[in-house]
């Protein structure tokens, strides 16, 4: 499924794709980043931190790497990274309208 | 000892919002949710000191009793309280800084997925299952004889409580599936990133229209119509409506004299509720104990039912039943050639003046003539079949002679 059927991705989506650009990645660590990042503008719940997990590893945007225990470690898929990208352009796109828009 | 205090649930499983904000209002007065009944229809409380606790009700997904998860949770600040079966569980937090649990209502819509899938499934399940029982007794034994099954009925309130089950059954559907497509409103408002609205709860007058129009009536039908089960009399104890002649009598309409009678069978009942569609039925058998060839075999069923259309629909299922079974007697190889029966003819209606409708079928069993005949007369119906040295038109004089105009009708 490419980005354009996916439709635009949430703001928490687009976060937990990009917690995992330089490294793999637990939930206690995404949330972290998330928080972090957006220094705690976007706050991530379990629930949605659950289902975006078993969401994205069903559209095969990351993939499990590491099991220890309870703990479960992801990965980004080249597929995830083209997600993220599409995403990324996609902002771009609407920021640079917005601000041209504003700005002629 | 802890007081337990239960409460039933004042709105549907489904409206997940809807019991969410009840629970964080039971909380806000001192009640902590502490689990759900068996049936999920009743909440138990524990009481404290009132505080403002958020309960989040979270979809179940592919796995049930997801440890990993409540794990997970608990981590974040969640604590599992418990679960309705395989459609949420049941999450609380009381702290007001911690995230809620979901922040992300598209994530939340896709939780719902598998929800409202196993929701679609149950519900087309149960009117998919009904529909082939249903289907399969129009099939067999086929519709005429399930609607006469139903009118003779044992007890005469069994055909009312089916009536009122399957008014219950299809309004519970009904109920399901306006259920049903709200769940789904709520998972397109969430996918749009809206926040679903809690519903309209129970307590209000619709629910007393209900109980009204479908409650009372139920228990005013199992207490007061019919409340009684209908005696169930032996041919010794039963003095007949009317006296059907023995098949000995039959007998005497051919040329074999009459012999000694030793076995008569059967049963009766009755029972003159106004709502009983069956006043009295009765059933005799009577058998000829003398050599097999000289063997005579007589059967009688008399039914008189609460009106014309009764006995109609009665008359004609009945003729039907009994002729389907000579048809299946015939192909069926018997020890004795005396039972064997053969050459059953069509059912052919007849017609006489004092039957308002009558149909008759011949054979032979055992080599020796039979008929069968199914008689209606207003509300009363016979249907006799009987193979010996009797003639067909002598015995319908004597069948006759009992159904016409003031004969004596003696109930038991």
């Amino acid at each position: 499924m490419s980005g354009r059927d996916r439709g635009a991705l949430t703001e928490p989506m687009f976060y937990v794709l990009m917690s995992f650009l330089k490294q793999d990645m637990c939930g206690i660590d995404i949330t972290e980043f998330v928080d972090r990042r957006t220094k705690g503008r976007v706050r991530l719940g379990p629930g949605t931190l659950y289902t975006l997990l078993a969401k994205f590893q069903e559209e095969e945007l990351i993939q499990e790497t590491e099991v220890d225990g309870r703990k479960r470690t992801y990965r980004l898929t080249d597929k995830g990274r083209q997600a993220y990208r599409e995403e990324l352009d996609r902002l771009r796109a609407c920021v640079a309208d917005g601000e041209e828009e504003e700005n002629p | 000892m802890t007081n337990r205090i239960k409460k039933p649930l004042p709105c549907n499983v489904y409206d997940f919002r809807g019991l969410e904000r009840w629970l964080d209002e039971m909380a806000l007065q001192g009640l902590f949710f502490d689990g759900i009944s068996y049936h999920s229809d009743r909440a138990f409380f524990l009481p404290g000191e009132p505080k403002a606790v958020r309960y989040r009700l979270d979809p179940v997904g592919k796995k049930w009793n997801d440890v990993e998860r409540k794990e997970l949770y608990a981590q974040a600040g969640w604590k599992f309280e418990d679960a309705i079966p395989r459609l949420f569980y049941i999450f609380s937090c009381d702290d007001p800084d911690i995230p809620e649990l979901h922040s992300d209502p598209q994530a939340m819509a896709y939780a719902l997925r598998r929800t409202v899938i196993r929701a679609r499934r149950t519900l087309w399940l149960i009117p998919a299952m009904l529909a082939a029982m249903l289907l399969l007794l129009l099939a067999y034994p086929g519709p005429q004889a399930l609607l006469s099954a139903v009118i003779l009925m044992e007890n005469p309130r069994y055909p009312w409580f089916l009536l009122l089950f399957s008014l219950l059954m299809a309004a519970g559907l009904l109920q399901s599936f306006r259920e049903f497509r709200r769940l789904k409103a709520d998972q397109r408002a969430l996918v749009l990133g809206l926040s679903p609205s809690p519903r309209r709860r129970w307590d209000h007058p619709g629910f007393w229209l209900v109980y009204l129009l479908v409650f009372l009536p139920l228990w005013g039908i199992h207490s007061w119509a019919g409340s009684y089960l209908p005696p169930l009399y032996t041919l010794d104890e039963l003095s007949l409506s009317l006296p059907w002649p023995t098949a000995a009598q039959l007998d005497a309409t051919g040329p074999v004299p009459e012999d000694d009678w030793v076995t008569l069978q059967g049963w009766g009942k009755a029972n003159s509720s106004l709502l009983a569609p069956v006043q009295e039925e009765t059933e005799q058998s009577m058998d000829f104990r003398g050599s097999p060839e000289f063997r005579s075999l007589l059967t009688t069923r008399y039914v008189r039912a609460r009106s014309d259309g009764l006995a109609q629909v009665l008359c004609r299922s009945l003729a039907d039943q009994e002729w389907k079974d000579l048809q299946r007697q015939e192909k069926f190889n018997y020890r004795y050639d005396f039972q064997q029966v053969t050459e059953v003819g069509g059912l052919q209606v007849m017609e006489h003046p004092v039957f308002d409708h009558l149909e008759v079928a011949r054979f032979r069993r055992g080599g020796r003539e039979g008929f069968l005949l199914a008689g209606r007369r207003g509300t009363q119906l016979l249907v006799a079949e009987y193979s010996g040295p009797g003639r067909l038109e002598g015995c319908l004089a004597l069948y006759a002679e009992l159904l016409s105009p003031g004969a004596e009708e003696v109930n038991p």
